[in-house]
């Protein structure tokens, strides 16, 4: 288990690689000795790395994290081996029960943002709204309004938007 | 104040400014009352005042400028004095007519003055009119036939100006005769597109140009003190973000004509208020005049930092019909000041102006230093506002000294979550020719490359990286998690 | 605690016939290990590679949290055996830490025969469970299997602990609230299928993993359906229609990260507070214990000396001192945790039998692991010693050390014959975990005597049938016997069957039984006892 951190917009590797009786990390193969971790959280805190004692600001926002060291402002994301958005699942919207289509919001070649309202269908007397899964563009509308269909019927089907990388 | 002619003062404005102005309020025993839209209904200023009121509008800078519901709003609240900061409805005649037509106190000068000031070419022809230099020029004009061969006469470099405008729109720089008539022509589309508004006139351009200006303040009765000049050469896209004062490198003669001619200029509009005469200074230590600012500039702390007059009091004694602080002759110059004007924007960039969430907020403390800001941890910075967040403005006993502390005090300030020109700041004072106070208007565009981040080394860069894997919880409970026997063994393969 | 006082002197001759001799023996097994971990024909690999898949052992490398011990079991197990096609008994099985928690891992090894099963395989998944089992620790299954061995399936199959034991062991630990996870990154077919099916969460990974008791061609062979591998138990069809399977994974490291997150929901029960002290590294390197062990197995030493080596500051307190010297038993620490610790300096006698079995009861009495340190020739023979009761003296030993309610550890250090193997604690005695130094032998005898008494036997007979007894068939008889013998007293055939939980180098020892220490104390104690004891 390796960590991989965007830092500043540059991939870094770090490594634990010991605990006691200090810690040990290695960042991009370099070993660096941190004979005091600090605390938890946010805030200003105080660590010592190989003996230098550094003051960081720090604070872990829904973006990544925001950290100023030595007068320099960074940002750092974690990245985390195998996360990442699952394309290969949501490329397909299905009918998630039976039900009717009351109203179609897209067309095919609509331009989609992840959560955009695609199909909204009633089942039960609820209707549910069905969102993209994940940006994209509106491939094909398998229903009309009115229709009806089982569950697991492909409602609608997106493709990778054009010129944008899928992972981004 | 038993015996003030008004005790409640409706403060018109928002942000750092606000809280400035509030603070001062407090001081002399008056009360203050905020204005604020629904959407900064927890901000600094309307928790600091001593009364809140909200305004509505379209959007949240509509509802600051809508003139007859302040004036309400001053009329419910029992307001007998406004106080407009600067933006705004600070330098908008009508309001200050408004005002005085609702039988309340502008805290500002007249609205004549402010028209008369407001008004670029009118402005000029005062200053003219009473010996104050300005640049040789061609009135405005749409032919721009007429335009071209006047401005042909005065020769060349040639600055195009709309002649509504600022901020820089519908500005050129001509430099022989041959572009010049495209150059007004483009500039006067500009102007007719921005300003609605096609004049456009053109003046000498100066080479290398300075900013200095002038801090005044005048009782309206013609007298009129000057609290010594600032520069403010410091400026990207035509905004000033690095204020001083005094001016380094003026001598003691241009500094003390420059300071003649804004109290000359003052004089003869019978100034009353704190006001700011703006000059363009050659290399050659000719200088123009630019403009008279009728209100509280966004870098008074300067001032107040080397005279120790605090402007913001003053402002409201003269409105209150209480004269002066004092005579020129004690008005000191202690000192040297700079402000950093701190904001939600990327240096690297282009200064693209930035949102985000203020994550984290830790503001440098020192008896010379003072960091004007409403911000609060959690706050968001949207596009609602002026992208400037804050000022930080430090003394020393000199220029150096103040370079060393700013330095400091923004290397301290941390605002995280959005991002700052902070360190972008850092580096401007830093930089060589800041130092040597060889600056001009165009400073930070021909410094640009040694104002580029400096790269960093490895050692930085780890300790970065240490100090982010450290922040990230996921990782903190890989390294803390694990039980202490196999934390103390170790990688370990049999 | 005072420190052991080393009587050795490192720079002597045979210290450093030993440590050469016993160089060349750790040498000779780190070959072994390595070869078994990673020597495997290219294109298995690269069948791999194409399919997108990591080696088990990267998986595991990935699962465990960076920087830990990761203590393999049985990394040996079945080199002996099927011509050596099947390293480590194809399966790879280890204690390690993932997210903070004490972990069993046990991993399929696709790169061998698609991961098939042998019956040793089998073998050891069944140990691996029992480990879990007897220790509370939760399961990693790393699944990625063709199914049972089909050539050997007479061995993998019907017997008690075959294969179905493996399953029968799952539903056990689930019982017992111990928790099981699966990751399912190939094929878990037929019996294999229980895996996941049997564990408390499973993830699967989309393209690669798939679950289902019989694979397409069995279900061609068996209905004439035709269906895809990803229809009939892809990750799709398990996570969203039959929940066979619990999370669909993108790929192997998606698997490995949902696995992770899904320990770190686990809750960690108390273990037992065994006594501890602050660690303390031995005061005598570890590393002379090559100096120490001697380079022939007839040759004693001083037990004393390798403790000094293994404990916390080579602290020993040694009980009875004076009394059954053949038989050094006390107290110390390992990696801080109390031991108390019955290590051979010879036979065992009467009163070795005696001091031995006390000891074991006070370790109860006083509820301390015990560590036993194996180099055993037996117990003493001969009338006067059956007339004081050897045989019931050795009983009493055995009882003790049966009904010991603590966690018991063996070390088979040098040798290990006959009944003293039993009254050490030998693998039929249920202790914890069994490591062995890669110089031990084990058998009912020694070589030569075993060789002496198959010789003794064939002239007997000879003689017997009024032939003349022939010396030249005798001599060749005596060597056939006893290189036969050897091989089976080799350390690497007791491994190779999982007699044992694995060889270690002598220096890893301190680490292996501190991980084992510590893996033991997830289980409560059971409630002392024992039986009748002769007296």
């Amino acid at each position: 288990m390796s960590f991989r951190i965007l830092l500043d917009g540059v991939e870094r590797q770090v490594d634990i690689l010991q605990r006691r009786p200090h810690l040990v990390l290695s960042v991009d193969g370099r070993t660096h000795v941190v004979e005091d971790a600090g605390p938890d959280g946010d805030g200003l805190i105080d660590l010592t790395v190989a003996g230098q004692s550094v003051t960081v600001a720090r604070a872990d926002g829904t973006e990544g994290q925001s950290l100023r060291i030595a007068g320099r402002t960074h940002h750092a994301t974690l990245l985390v081996e195998g996360e990442g958005p699952d394309d290969a699942a949501e490329a397909e919207i299905r009918a998630p029960m039976p039900g009717a289509v009351v109203e179609i919001h897209v067309a095919a070649g609509a331009i989609v943002d992840r959560g955009a309202a695609l199909v909204t269908m009633e089942s039960m007397k609820l209707q549910t709204v069905l969102g993209a899964p994940r940006d994209g563009v509106v491939a094909e509308v398998h229903v009309t309004e009115g229709q009806t269909f089982d569950k697991d019927q492909l409602l609608v089907s997106l493709e990778a938007r054009e010129g944008t990388d899928a992972d981004a | 104040m038993k015996d003030y002619p008004f005790t409640r003062i409706l403060v018109a404005n928002r942000g750092e400014i606000a809280c400035r102005v509030i603070r001062a309020i407090r001081e002399m025993g008056l009360t203050s009352i905020a204005v604020h839209h629904a959407v900064e209904a927890s901000a600094r200023h309307v928790r600091e005042a001593d009364e809140a009121v909200e305004i509505t509008g379209d959007t949240p800078v509509a509802a600051h400028l809508d003139i007859p519901q302040l004036i309400a709003v001053a009329s419910t609240t029992g307001a007998q004095a406004i106080h407009p900061g600067y933006g705004f409805v600070s330098e908008n005649a009508g309001f200050a007519r408004a005002v005085a037509e609702a039988g309340l106190v502008f805290i500002g000068p007249d609205a004549d003055t402010i028209a008369l000031m407001g008004d670029k070419i009118s402005a000029r022809t005062f200053a003219e009119a009473h010996g104050v230099p300005v640049a040789p020029s061609v009135l405005p004009t749409d032919d721009l036939d007429a335009f071209a061969e006047a401005a042909a006469q005065i020769g060349f470099p040639l600055l195009i100006k709309a002649s509504a405008g600022g901020g820089g729109k519908g500005m050129s720089i001509v430099r022989e005769a041959s572009s010049l008539r495209d150059a007004a022509r483009l500039a006067a589309s500009e102007a007719k597109r921005y300003f609605g508004d096609g004049r456009v006139y053109a003046e000498l351009y100066v080479e290398r140009p300075r900013h200095i200006e002038v801090q005044v303040l005048g009782d309206g009765q013609g007298r009129v003190l000057h609290l010594h000049e600032r520069e403010c050469s410091v400026q990207r896209r035509f905004q000033k973000i690095v204020e001083e004062a005094p001016s380094s490198n003026l001598s003691p003669d241009v500094a003390a004509e420059i300071c003649a001619s804004a109290v000359r200029l003052a004089e003869a509009a019978k100034y009353r208020n704190a006001g700011t005469v703006e000059f363009i200074l050659g290399q050659d230590g000719r200088f123009f005049f630019l403009e008279m600012n009728t209100r509280l500039q966004v870098e008074h702390p300067v001032t107040e930092m080397i005279t120790g007059i605090d402007l913001v009091k003053a402002q409201i004694d003269v409105a209150a019909g209480r004269g002066l602080p004092c005579p020129q002759g004690e008005i000191g110059r202690n000192g040297h000041s700079i402000e950093c004007r701190i904001c939600a924007e990327n240096a690297d960039q282009d200064f693209r102006p930035e949102t985000g969430r203020i994550d984290f907020l830790h503001v440098p403390e020192a008896p010379w230093l003072r960091f004007e800001h409403a911000l609060d941890q959690g706050q968001r910075v949207t596009a609602d506002f002026d992208p400037m967040l804050a000022k930080l403005v430090v003394h020393g006993a000199d220029r150096a000294q103040a370079i060393d502390r700013a330095i400091g005090a923004l290397g301290e300030l941390s605002i995280l979550g959005v991002t700052t020109n902070v360190d972008y700041l850092a580096r401007v004072l830093d930089n060589a020719a800041f130092r040597a106070a060889d600056i001009h208007t165009g400073f930070l565009q021909e410094q640009a490359e040694a104002l580029l981040p400096p790269p960093m080394d490895d050692a930085a860069t780890d300790r970065a990286l240490i100090a982010a894997a450290l922040g990230f919880r996921d990782f903190r409970r890989m390294i803390f998690d694990v039980p202490p026997l196999q934390a103390a063994i170790g990688y370990w393969r049999n | 605690m005072r420190r052991l006082q080393s009587k050795i002197n490192t720079g002597a001759a045979d210290f450093r016939a030993n440590m050469a001799h016993n160089r060349r023996v750790v040498a000779e097994f780190r070959a072994k290990q390595e070869a078994a971990r990673h020597l495997r024909p290219q294109r298995d690999m690269d069948r791999l590679e194409k399919q997108g898949k990591m080696p088990p052992r990267k998986r595991i490398e990935m699962l465990l949290d960076p920087g830990t011990p990761f203590l393999e079991l049985s990394s040996l197990a079945a080199n002996r055996d099927y011509d050596g096609e099947a390293p480590s008994a194809s399966s790879i099985v280890g204690i390690g830490t993932v997210s903070g928690r004490e972990v069993l891992i046990r991993a399929d090894d696709p790169s061998v025969k698609g991961g098939a099963w042998y019956p040793l395989t089998v073998k050891k998944i069944v140990r691996a469970l029992d480990i879990a089992m007897e220790n509370h620790l939760p399961v990693i299954h790393l699944c990625d299997s063709a199914g049972g061995f089909l050539q050997l399936q007479s061995e993998v199959f019907p017997d008690k602990y075959a294969a179905g034991r493996i399953f029968r062991n799952q539903s056990i630990l689930s019982k017992k609230r111990i928790k099981q996870l699966s990751l399912v990154f190939g094929h878990c077919t037929a019996g294999g299928a229980y895996i996941p099916g049997l564990s408390d969460y499973s993830v699967i990974v989309r393209g690669t993993g798939a679950v289902f008791l019989g694979g397409p061609p069995l279900v061609k062979a068996a209905t004439g359906e035709t269906v895809s591998v990803e229809e009939l138990g892809g990750a799709d069809m398990h996570t969203s229609v039959s929940g066979t399977c619990d999370y669909p994974a993108r790929d192997e490291a998606d698997a490995i990260r949902i696995g992770r997150e899904i320990v770190a929901q686990w809750d960690r029960p108390a273990k037992w507070a065994c006594q501890q002290e602050t660690p303390e590294d031995p005061a005598y390197d570890p590393a002379e214990l090559y100096g120490i062990l001697p380079d022939d197995i007839k040759k004693s030493f001083d037990m004393r000396e390798v403790i000094a080596r293994l404990v916390d500051g080579s602290r020993f307190h040694e009980y009875q001192p004076a009394y059954g010297t053949t038989l050094v038993c006390g107290y110390a620490n390992i990696w801080g945790y109390k031991v108390g610790i019955l290590a051979n300096n010879g036979v065992l006698f009467n009163e070795s039998s005696l001091k031995g079995a006390h000891f074991i009861e006070l370790c109860n009495q006083n509820n301390t692991p015990l560590v036993f340190l194996q180099n055993i020739t037996g117990y003493m023979i001969g009338r006067e010693y059956e007339r004081r009761g050897i045989t019931k003296d050795g009983a009493k030993m055995i009882m003790a050390q049966s009904c010991s309610h603590v966690p018991k550890f063996t070390v088979m250090c040098n040798g290990s014959f006959g009944a003293g193997n039993y009254g050490m604690c030998g693998r039929a005695f249920d202790g914890r975990f069994l490591f062995t130094w890669p110089n031990h032998q084990i058998g009912v005898m020694g070589g030569d005597q075993a060789a002496n008494t198959l010789a003794e036997v064939k002239a007997n007979q000879m003689r017997r049938n009024g032939h003349t007894v022939d010396a030249a068939e005798i001599e060749a008889l005596w060597k056939d016997t006893r290189r036969a013998y050897e091989d089976q007293l080799s350390a690497y055939y007791a491994t190779s069957q999982l007699w044992d939980d694995g060889i270690i180098d002598p220096v890893d020892t301190r680490n292996a039984l501190a991980l084992a220490i510590s893996a033991s104390l997830n289980a409560p104690l059971p409630d002392p006892g024992y039986g009748v004891f002769r007296f």
